[in-house]
């Protein structure tokens, strides 16, 4: 395209044998005249139809060539540019001869009308094009802002206008077919669809700008069927009073040659897109639903000699020993006595589901009996259930609280402070709370000797 | 249904995972992976589409696994919205049931969640509504077939470039036993009664997931963000208060009863402090949902009803679905048994229709 306004000079200047030729590669229409009319109304469409493109397309060009001419500043400009599209519009032959500066006979006013129907036409749908949308946001070749840089609108998906849009376009939501349809039921406007608080706000002080539409790559705004976003949001800005401008090529064609003129919020790659179907995953195969601490927990010790753990610790032969554990309480109805066969550890079940119906209290003291037996032994114990979490973690709590003056607020956060993970079932803090007035009402009496070493801070 | 054999399929490796699929599906790239199997999206040929296909696991590794895995292929085939995920297609590359050890379950390609779409942008009042409003005509279908999610939360909400959400993974299995409490995965968007074992769950479970999601979305943060399940009463109970008396009589456990009785009084805060930038219509959905008594609480169908939602409203799309037949569920079979009746259901398969959505997308 830059080549064009050259290309327009030039066929003004041009000696007339060459004419015929540029009306044939130009305007069919204009040829058809040719055939038909006299040479002097030939020769004044010609010139009408050239200055009428030149308009349409290339406003700012117009507008430089003035300023050339007339030297002027740029607000100076700025009030051509202005002048320029009255002239578009206007269906006045007095101004029409202003504006285009040539003497017209009175013979050839007739010859005019075509091209104001078809400048009028044309006006419906403006395009801009992109090399002509990029010198208005940088400057014109004499570095002269051209005017006011227009406001741009993308009405592109978000996640697209997110990857790359126009530098300084403002997204408006309008891809989901309920805000297309109350854009065209006239319920809302192309306002209320600005997803981004500033860019609403500026939009609101646009009305004296030049306002530019573009979506992925419409060419022909004429083509566009009145389901497709950018037809809806151009005929939604027209109800609001606004002429619009349509980017021709869209983003696609903007991009192309002006890739340097457009940004990128989030770069999305295909990886990180394409990992929202993370979402696809049916129910976990493991019968236990796992975050990574749970999973992952390592054995605790709370005591010296009281260990709390899971499943996982229990089968680890290896850790058992090395940490001389020799006696294991497994809170559980159904996971095996691990390692039974070797004869090496004392054993204790307390069959017991973590559920809302277990009553845990009542197998307390045995398990108390049981820790007690090992810490006299002098060997470690390992208290266990499926992942170390509730039934176990209850039992050590409630085990703290019966051999010193904790209540069942201060055992809970010592062991969670040592295995976050603890989180007894509702059901099993009520048993814990009642324990805990037991205890305090002599009911069921502590036992505050021998001390418990590993709590020499507290009481 | 005309005999499938290896021709018309092709193999390739991708990523250490064999993988044998029909020739229409091309492009593959993998997405996503996890112990419940793969995802790739590949290109259907047919009709010119992304999709995501789907690779269990070794479904057959155990009666457990295979039940899951015929129970997950049940659901999708009987899930029929658009709100809601469901399937294109379902292929095995093996004619005889003897050496049918694989399937692959083909769904749309839907290109980010709702999670992710949080972090990329603050959610505006208009899209939130557009949002919610499909989540809820979603789980008014998947309700109506005597379904729970279960499991609601953003992850589970994919999100396309549209705004167009289907809720995912739903009718997460109940647990064989009460013997995973304390051990959720995310929490954060579960109803008390689930967190904390109280009672038997209703459909209202997944409305409470609707309302922390909302005001998560409105905010812009977690709402209920407890560490642990006793942690996440306690949040919960800052903005509910604590459960009124008639409420506690409902708890089936006696030494819940008695903790709950035992914990300081919290009066009830008024959700207009907290969503001072919402609203009130929004507000006033947000009350009907996050209430502490399952039975007090709006139901998907009521909640659609609602003046927030007044302006998206398509009445005709808030369909409901043929009852889901759950005896299965509750059976237990052998191994080679389960993975016949998935063998059936992967040959009973019938796709969607293609022309009925075309229509309707042209209709707009």
């Amino acid at each position: 395209m830059p080549p064009s306004p050259l290309d327009d000079r030039i066929v003004v200047a041009l000696p007339r044998p060459i004419r015929p030729q540029e009306l044939r590669l130009r305007l069919d229409t204009s040829y058809l005249e040719t055939t038909v009319g006299k040479t002097t109304v030939i020769s004044s469409t010609t010139v009408v139809k050239i200055q009428a493109a030149t308009l349409s397309y290339m406003p700012s060009s117009s507008g430089s060539t003035r300023s050339l001419t007339c030297g002027c500043s740029s607000a100076s400009c700025c009030t051509v540019t202005t002048y320029e599209k009255d002239g578009q519009v206007s269906a006045s032959s007095p101004n029409l001869h202003s504006g285009s500066g040539y003497g017209v006979q009175q013979g050839s006013v007739h010859g005019s009308a075509p091209s104001l129907t078809s400048s009028l036409t044309r006006g419906g749908m403006r395009v801009i094009h992109p090399n002509e949308l990029a010198k208005k946001l940088t400057h014109c070749p004499l570095g002269h802002p051209i005017g006011p840089v227009p406001v741009i609108i993308d009405c592109r998906p978000f996640l697209e206008f997110n990857k790359s849009h126009i530098r300084g376009a403002m997204h408006i939501n309008c891809s989901d077919k309920i805000s297309r349809r109350r854009l065209q039921q006239g319920k809302i406007t192309v306002l209320d669809l600005i997803s981004c608080r500033q860019s609403k706000d500026s939009f609101k002080g646009i009305f004296s700008k030049e306002l530019v539409v573009y979506d992925e790559s419409t060419v022909d705004p004429g083509r566009l069927t009145p389901s497709q976003p950018l037809h809806v949001v151009l005929e939604s800005l027209r109800r609001e009073g606004k002429d619009p401008i349509v980017l021709k090529g869209g983003l696609s064609g903007f991009r192309q040659t002006h890739a340097d003129l457009c940004e990128h919020s989030l770069h999305l790659d295909e990886g990180q897109d394409g990992s929202g179907a993370m979402g696809l995953s049916g129910a976990l195969p493991h019968s236990l639903p796992s975050t990574p601490d749970i999973e992952n927990a390592e054995l605790t010790a709370v005591l010296p000699f009281l260990y709390l753990g899971n499943e996982r610790d229990a089968q680890d032969l290896e850790l058992l020993q090395r940490l001389d554990i020799g006696f294991v309480l497994n809170v559980t109805t159904h996971l095996p006595l691990y390692h039974y066969d070797i004869a090496r550890f004392c054993y204790k079940r307390l069959p017991a589901t973590d559920s809302n119906k277990q009553n845990l209290r009542q197998y307390f003291e045995e398990a108390f009996e049981f820790i007690e037996e090992a810490h006299q032994a002098g060997r470690g114990l390992l208290i266990h259930c499926q992942a170390g979490v509730s039934r176990s973690a209850t039992i050590v709590i409630a085990y703290l609280m019966k051999h010193t003056w904790m209540t069942m607020t201060d055992a809970y956060k010592f062991v969670k402070s040592r295995r976050p993970i603890i989180s007894p079932n509702l059901n099993f803090m009520g048993q814990l709370l009642e324990f805990e007035e037991d205890l305090n009402n002599g009911i069921t009496p502590r036992i505050l000797t021998p001390r418990l070493t590993g709590l020499e801070t507290l009481v | 249904m005309s005999l499938r054999s290896r021709a018309g399929f092709y193999r390739q490796e991708i990523n250490r995972t064999v993988w044998d699929v029909p020739e229409r599906y091309r492009d593959l790239i993998q997405i996503g992976t996890g112990a419940y199997g793969t995802v790739c999206s590949a290109i259907d040929r047919k009709t010119g589409v992304r999709v995501a296909i789907k690779k269990l696991h070794r479904p057959f590794q155990s009666r457990l696994f295979a039940k899951r895995a015929y129970r997950e292929l049940r659901l999708l085939k009987h899930m029929k919205h658009e709100n809601v995920i469901g399937l294109l297609d379902v292929f095995t590359s093996e004619i005889l049931l003897d050496r049918f050890h694989d399937f692959y379950l083909v769904m749309p390609f839907m290109g980010t969640d709702l999670g992710k779409l949080m972090k990329m942008e603050r959610l505006c009042e208009d899209r939130v509504q557009f949002l919610v409003y499909q989540i809820l005509r979603g789980l008014k279908y998947i309700h109506s077939a005597g379904i729970i999610h279960r499991d609601l939360k953003p992850g589970n909400l994919a999100v396309n470039q549209n705004c167009e959400l289907k809720i995912l993974d739903f009718g997460l299995a109940r647990q064989a036993d009460s013997e995973m409490t304390g051990y959720v995965v995310t929490r954060w968007y579960r109803a008390p009664e689930v967190i904390l074992n109280w009672m038997h769950y209703s459909q209202t479970v997944d409305i409470w997931s609707v309302g922390c999601i909302m005001a998560e979305m409105l905010l812009g943060r977690t709402l209920f963000k407890g560490n642990d399940h006793l942690d996440q009463l306690r949040e919960i109970m800052k903005i509910t208060g604590t459960p009124a008396p008639d409420f506690i009589t409902k708890l089936q456990s006696q030494d819940a009863k008695n903790y709950i009785r035992g914990l300081p009084k919290v009066p009830k805060k008024d959700l207009n402090t907290i969503f001072f930038k919402a609203s009130s219509e929004a507000v006033s959905a947000l009350e009907l949902m996050l209430v502490l008594d399952p039975d007090k609480r709006v139901s998907a169908a009521e909640a659609l009803e609602l003046p927030l939602f007044t302006e998206f409203r398509e009445p005709e799309e808030e369909t409901e679905a043929l009852p889901y037949d759950h005896s299965m569920d509750n059976t237990e079979l052998p191994l080679d048994q389960w993975k016949r009746h998935t063998f059936t259901e992967i040959l009973s398969f019938q796709p969607p229709v293609t022309e009925i959505r075309d229509s309707k997308e042209t209709s707009l």
